[in-house]
């Protein structure tokens, strides 16, 4: 079988619809009108109460149990009777009363209000189902939103303590600058970092010192001489 | 592809559907016409039917007998029964909306209508004046019994469409039960699939083609109806279901907030009311001449129809090439428009508006998706091509018939056989 799928000319349909969803997305960046957020609003309510979009479970077990919470109406309900045979009997003799019944009231509009209504709750089941659906994905949404709230949070908190920090050491260093004695103590400071100790410890500033000095340096042989 | 020759004799097609005739307008009554009259170059052809024309009442309204249309023996079947809307609304309300049983599905088959059991009779009947039956629209009485009588025969055009009938339980093992079936689209088929929960089933993705005449004059139809700015057309029944209200306001808005001068003809009986706007104009029910030069005329097309299982008026359009706004909501629809990136589709109102303003403002767009329309047309629903696969499917089942027979053990000795055996 050949397969449908031309690619003609230089016209991508896919294209074209991405530039429309583009072009939609652009103008929806801008204020809604009154009218487009109450469409917007139900185009939400839609698909809440679209059952098959949650493909839920329970819904359809409920549906199936339908007869277990909900009434079963038909024509036929009124003449029913669920005694067996003696059942179908009276079943009959009320089916042949019933042009008598109809002489005092019509029971048509009872049944069909009560048939309607069956359906009603029906549909209600599932729009509250639907709706609870809808309100536990908002939950959880919002628990998610609370916990990403507390570590943003915690991490600003952080980053202000750590730039008070910060600023007071600038603060502390530009003092230390601008002061008479800052360039001994520059000098002075020069020779190693005292928040770091290099590799080799105290050996190589040992050696360090040897190199310094014009003898060679055995400063421990001249303590010990 | 479509250059193939049939190489196998004539056959003797059964061509079964609801209703039949030249002023039957349903779609699916319509391509049976039209693939039986084609086929009826290369087969012998006959139609059973029923007698009905309306397909909500069912009324008897055509005689019960043998008569000819367009060249072609059509066989007319009474209906039992016409249909009884208030019955028909209970059983349906029972059947889609609360738990049941197939009986009641069953039940709800006879209810829908055309019921007609005489059809199904003559169908078990006379099954060896027939080789292949080829069976329209699965959700008819007649489709479910006359494929069920006569499985090894049968071929199924389903046209299903994405509603709630094909996902009663009856038709599960159904669609298992004819020998071939002939889908109107991918989309088409893949659901059925899904449905039968097989992917076994044989058959092709064919369709329909359509009868474009040489030259369609637009003038004749702008002259007549007096239309002087540009349109954009719908072609169908002007129906609820057809997704025609949402159409009249998407439209009406599209207008009152980008003040464009666009009209919208709509052409084809109606049942609704149409909505009463200076831009919207009913041109009725057209002959197909002028239909044509109403489409010749357009813009371009729009199919607002949420279910289709194959829109015949959008591959019209674009066998003249000209391109098509779908509903995007219709897996089908959306499916060709890709395919063969010749229309655009909406899901909203904002879809719909860029992309009318679009078709409309881009004339180099337009004519760019028009003719991939008219390429796709051409290369899978010209008649050739639709001829050539049903030629394909029935010789390929016919083949398979023919191993059969040959494989079939020989019939077993009869008594004279025997007692001759045994003497000599």
């Amino acid at each position: 079988m050949s397969t449908f799928s031309i690619k003609g000319s230089d016209i991508d349909v896919e294209a074209v619809m991405a530039t429309i969803r583009a072009r939609i997305e652009e103008k929806r960046k801008g204020l809604y009108t009154e009218e487009e957020v109450r469409e917007i609003a139900e185009m939400k309510l839609d698909s809440v109460l679209d059952a098959s979009q949650f493909n839920s479970d329970f819904v359809a077990a409920f549906r199936a149990r339908n007869e277990q919470w909900n009434f079963t109406f038909g024509p036929e309900t009124i003449y029913q009777s669920s005694r067996g045979f003696a059942g179908r009997l009276i079943r009959l003799a009320r089916r042949l009363l019933n042009p008598v019944l109809k002489l005092f009231f019509n029971p048509g509009p009872i049944g069909g209000a009560l048939e309607r209504q069956a359906d009603l709750n029906r549909y209600y089941v599932s729009l509250l189902h639907n709706m609870a659906v809808e309100l536990t994905k908002m939950n959880l949404e919002l628990t998610n939103l609370k916990a990403r709230l507390r570590a943003t949070g915690a991490k600003v908190e952080f980053q202000t303590s750590r730039e008070k920090v910060l600023e007071d050491l600038t603060v502390s260093r530009d003092e230390a600058t601008s002061g008479p004695e800052a360039s001994v103590r520059r000098r002075a400071r020069s020779g190693r970092r005292p928040w770091r100790r290099r590799r080799g410890g105290r050996e190589n500033d040992e050696k360090r010192q040897a190199e310094r000095k014009p003898n060679g340096g055995n400063s421990g042989g001249e303590k010990s001489g | 592809m479509a250059g193939e020759k049939k190489t196998f004799p004539p056959l003797r097609l059964a061509f079964v559907v609801q209703r039949y005739g030249e002023e039957v307008n349903g779609g699916a009554e319509y391509h049976c016409r039209l693939v039986a009259e084609h086929l009826a170059k290369h087969h012998r052809v006959e139609v059973l039917t029923s007698c009905a024309k309306d397909y909500i009442t069912w009324h008897n309204e055509l005689p019960a007998d043998l008569s000819v249309v367009n060249g072609i023996p059509v066989r007319r079947f009474r209906v039992k029964r016409p249909r009884d809307t208030e019955r028909f609304g209970r059983i349906s309300q029972e059947v889609f909306r609360a738990p049941h049983r197939e009986q009641d599905e069953l039940r709800w088959l006879e209810e829908q209508g055309p019921y007609s059991p005489r059809l199904v009779r003559y169908l078990r009947k006379n099954r060896d004046r027939y080789d292949y039956f080829i069976f329209f629209s699965y959700r008819y009485y007649h489709s479910y019994h006359g494929v069920g009588a006569l499985a090894d025969r049968a071929l199924l055009v389903p046209t299903a469409e994405k509603d709630e009938v094909v996902h009663l339980k009856i038709f599960k093992p159904f669609f298992l039960l004819p020998r071939a079936i002939v889908f109107n689209s991918i989309e088409e088929r893949q659901m059925i699939w899904s449905v039968a929960e097989s992917q076994e089933l044989k058959g092709e993705v064919v369709g329909v083609g359509a009868e474009v005449p040489s030259r369609p004059s637009p003038e004749v139809f702008l002259r007549r109806h007096a239309i002087q700015d540009r349109y954009a057309i719908f072609i169908g029944r002007v129906d609820e279901n057809k997704g025609c209200r949402q159409l009249f306001h998407f439209f009406r808005r599209y207008k009152e907030e980008t003040g464009s001068a666009l009209r919208l003809v709509l052409v084809g009986g109606k049942t609704m009311e149409i909505l009463d706007h200076p831009a919207i104009y009913y041109a009725g029910f057209l002959s197909e001449e002028e239909k044509w030069s109403a489409l010749a005329g357009a813009e371009f097309l729009i199919m607002p129809s949420e279910l289709e299982s194959l829109s015949m008026v959008t591959l019209e359009a674009w066998s003249l090439a000209k391109p098509v706004l779908a509903n995007g909501l219709c897996d089908v629809l959306r499916g060709q428009c890709r395919r063969s990136n010749a229309g655009l589709y909406y899901t909203s109102y904002y879809e719909f508006r860029e992309a009318v303003a679009l078709l409309e403002e881009d004339r180099s767009l337009c004519e760019g998706l028009g003719r991939n329309g008219q390429r796709f047309y051409h290369d899978h629903y010209r008649w050739e091509v639709i001829e050539e696969k049903y030629n394909r499917l029935l010789e390929m089942l016919m083949n398979e018939d023919r191993a059969a027979s040959a494989v079939r053990a020989p019939a077993p000795p009869g008594f004279f056989d025997r007692w001759r055996q045994r003497t000599s």
